[in-house]
């Protein structure tokens, strides 16, 4: 009789009040997110919308801040956290298919980028690819797309490239590749180089997106009429990858939707960022001269995917959604991709 | 609004005789000379903030749109958003309280109070963040910009103005950003700190000035000098303050520890400053900024109890899970109460005056066990 009432009374209190009694909250899962920011980062905050989101899933996630990837990454692979925010790059070595996503010209603009994050949460298929064993990418966040940064503004072609030095992440593996397509010298940096190297003219090239350009005090290392070639190397990300078994079964399917709808405020701190570059210091690049780009990007693509670091069926529909926007392109007559 | 009237009124009498002259530089030297050099012997943060907010207006209206008295100006803005700063930290910890699971709130609930909180907290770390720019501009009106290669000549009373302008520009940019960036204030801002922060002799100002560099370098990768580690120096210079009576730089150590992710060292800075509060009592002097950083500590120790416990720092330089350590000294081994010799009562046995025919029933003496040969053991010859 006692224990039916007191039954009664918790069924009351979660219909009146709208809470359990006892604490009713699965076990938290934590995601070692990573921010050049720390906690005060415009994308950790947005990870904070994304981690109380979460809650409505049934998940529980709380956040670590991380200012080094490298750091978040290995203490996600050692088991330290549930799930881990980190750049796509850093993350190829759980599942190259979504570290394609930040292929070499793969992906031209934002809108492209956008329909290709929608086409994630929409295809199965897609989701399916996304998950490698234990792992499962269910997260893109725009991180902005990158872009060659030269000291001497008159570096603006391929062939101008030739023989100069480019500031080089040492854990891409693409850049490699790309620096000698370029006949270009790769000059080893990480993140807490690339910005002295540049200003201080050990190298003549480095790449970044325009989030970096005010931290890393870029404009320095652009004074001298130096400029911003306005053709994207690539889109950065930061990708959210999880251990699937510690959380909900659909939580890889809420989550993909969640971050295909907030794409554009995710940009907004992008684009905010690019806005903040001066006009003057932006490099426009001909139409003639982009092709001569996407050959090259197109080239470092393929000979990428014939090692295994690029995933072939990612980079097929990322030709798909850039023929879609432009039949007249050259590589959409051919079938390398 | 009603709340201020008096205070306002307050200012307004005080600075009247300033009001006749219209001189910005006397408002200057009166306001830091005598307002300021009174409220920093208080150590009252609310009181602070409070004068800021009531004086803002009353010192703008007493002296010319054209030159203004900015140092004055400044410290009021500043102080102003201090309350701004308050708020958001309540607002931190409700949206902290609402996810804890200590205190076990149900989804719905604890996902729309969270949010709340959180949008709450936006607002006043946007207020903040708007008092802090406007501080920051008044001081750069008087000193040129921040960051500039020459350092401006400073008389010895324009050294507070200074910092106050130094410390403003840090923390207009850590509320812009934690508000989501409504000023859009480049989160560069904190190197220019850094660059002028070498107008300031360290030691003078309780190694504030290397603080506030080492904390620029620590959020932005690449941009300490060649060979200075920015966590070392941030640690060298907080213990130098610690002894200072003003531990403004163990304060921002903890906070750019938290802001990092490196909630040990940040626990580990926290438990520093409160072993410093009590090896060495708060400068007289600068009673207010030694307050200031103790609240600046707390929230951060706030936000660590919050989450673990449900509930705010009970003692400051205790932290969760403190009382769950393992005990001192050597490891005592398997159950060392196994051969217990109190096992069976040795104060067993009938006392001598007990007195279970008059007394409370309830005091009486159940009757003793027959002694045993340890209890015999036990007795005195």
């Amino acid at each position: 009789m006692k224990r039916t009432l007191n039954l009664m009374l918790s069924a009351f209190a979660v219909a009146v009040f709208g809470f359990a009694a006892a604490p009713l909250q699965a076990h938290a899962a934590t995601i070692c997110a990573y921010d050049p920011a720390g906690k005060s980062g415009d994308f950790f905050r947005l990870l904070g919308d994304y981690a109380l989101e979460a809650g409505k899933w049934g998940a529980t996630i709380e956040l670590k801040a991380y200012t080094d990837e490298e750091t978040a990454a290995k203490d996600f692979a050692a088991g330290q956290c549930d799930g881990v925010v980190a750049t796509g790059v850093r993350l190829q070595r759980f599942n190259n298919f979504p570290s394609t996503f930040e292929a070499v010209g793969g992906l031209p603009n934002y809108a492209a980028e956008k329909q290709l994050i929608q086409s994630f949460a929409k295809y199965p298929s897609a989701a399916r690819k996304l998950t490698r064993g234990e792992y499962q990418t269910v997260g893109f966040i725009p991180a902005g797309a990158v872009y060659l940064f030269v000291r001497d503004r008159t570096i603006d072609s391929v062939e101008a490239l030739a023989g100069k030095r480019i500031a080089t992440m040492d854990y891409d593996k693409a850049a490699p590749f790309m620096v000698e397509k370029m006949g270009a010298i790769m000059v080893p940096a990480d993140l807490g180089s690339i910005g002295p190297k540049f200003n201080n003219g050990d190298v003549d090239i480095c790449y970044m997106s325009a989030p970096g350009y005010g931290p890393f005090e870029l404009h320095r290392g652009l004074a001298n009429g130096g400029g911003i070639i306005k053709a994207p190397l690539a889109q950065a990300s930061f990708q959210v990858l999880i251990r699937k078994d510690k959380f909900p079964a659909d939580f890889g399917a809420q989550s993909l939707n969640y971050w295909s709808s907030n794409f554009d405020k995710a940009l907004a701190a992008v684009k905010k960022a690019e806005a903040a570059i001066p006009a003057d210091k932006w490099i426009d690049v001909p139409a003639a001269s982009l092709s001569e780009w996407d050959s090259i990007y197109q080239d470092v693509r393929v000979a990428l995917r014939d090692k295994g670091a690029y995933d072939g069926s990612l980079l097929g529909v990322m030709k798909k959604i850039r023929c879609g926007q432009d039949r007249s392109r050259s590589e959409c007559a051919e079938s390398r991709e | 609004m009603m709340r201020h009237l008096p205070a306002r009124s307050a200012a307004l009498l005080l600075l009247s005789p300033m009001i006749l002259s219209g001189c910005a530089g006397k408002v200057d030297k009166v306001v830091m000379n005598r307002v300021v050099e009174r409220a920093l012997r208080v150590p009252d943060v609310d009181q602070a903030c409070s004068i800021g907010v009531a004086m803002r207006s009353p010192l703008a209206g007493i002296t010319r749109a054209a030159r203004p008295a900015n140092q004055a100006l400044m410290i009021a803005e500043f102080t102003a958003a201090m309350c701004d700063e308050a708020a958001a930290q309540s607002h931190e910890l409700e949206a902290v309280r609402a996810t804890s699971a200590a205190v076990g709130l149900a989804g719905p609930q604890r996902v729309s109070l969270a949010r709340d909180a959180r949008i709450a907290a936006d607002r006043s770390h946007g207020r903040a963040a708007a008092r802090y720019l406007r501080a920051l501009e008044h001081g750069q009106a008087e000193f040129g910009p921040l960051g500039a290669e020459a350092c401006p000549r400073l008389e010895e009373w324009e050294e507070l103005p200074f910092m106050v302008m130094l410390v403003s520009g840090m923390q207009v940019v850590l509320h812009d950003s934690a508000a989501g960036s409504p000023l859009g204030v480049p989160k560069e801002t904190i190197l220019d700190v850094a660059r002028s922060a070498q107008c300031l002799d360290d030691a003078d100002w309780w190694y504030g000035p290397s603080a506030m560099q080492a904390a620029a370098w620590a959020t932005i990768p690449g941009s300490a000098p060649a060979g200075t580690d920015p966590w070392a120096l941030l640690e060298d210079v907080a213990e130098k303050s610690d002894a200072t009576g003003i531990r403004v730089a163990r304060a921002l150590q903890v906070v750019i520890s938290v802001n990092a992710g490196r909630d040990d060292l940040a626990e580990q800075a926290i438990r520093a400053h409160a072993a410093a509060r009590v090896a060495t009592p708060p400068s007289e002097e600068y009673a207010l900024f030694d307050q200031y950083a103790l609240v600046l500590s707390r929230h951060q120790s706030d936000l660590f109890w919050m989450k673990e416990e449900g509930h705010r720092t009970p003692v400051f330089g205790e932290l969760p899970g403190d009382g769950v350590s393992a005990p001192d000294g050597a490891p005592l081994g398997a159950d060392p109460f196994a051969d217990d010799p109190f096992a069976e009562d040795p104060f067993g046995g009938e006392l001598p005056d007990s007195d279970a025919s008059g007394g409370d029933p309830a005091d009486a003496v159940p009757p003793a066990e027959p002694p045993s040969t340890d209890d015999a053991a036990l007795e005195t010859p």
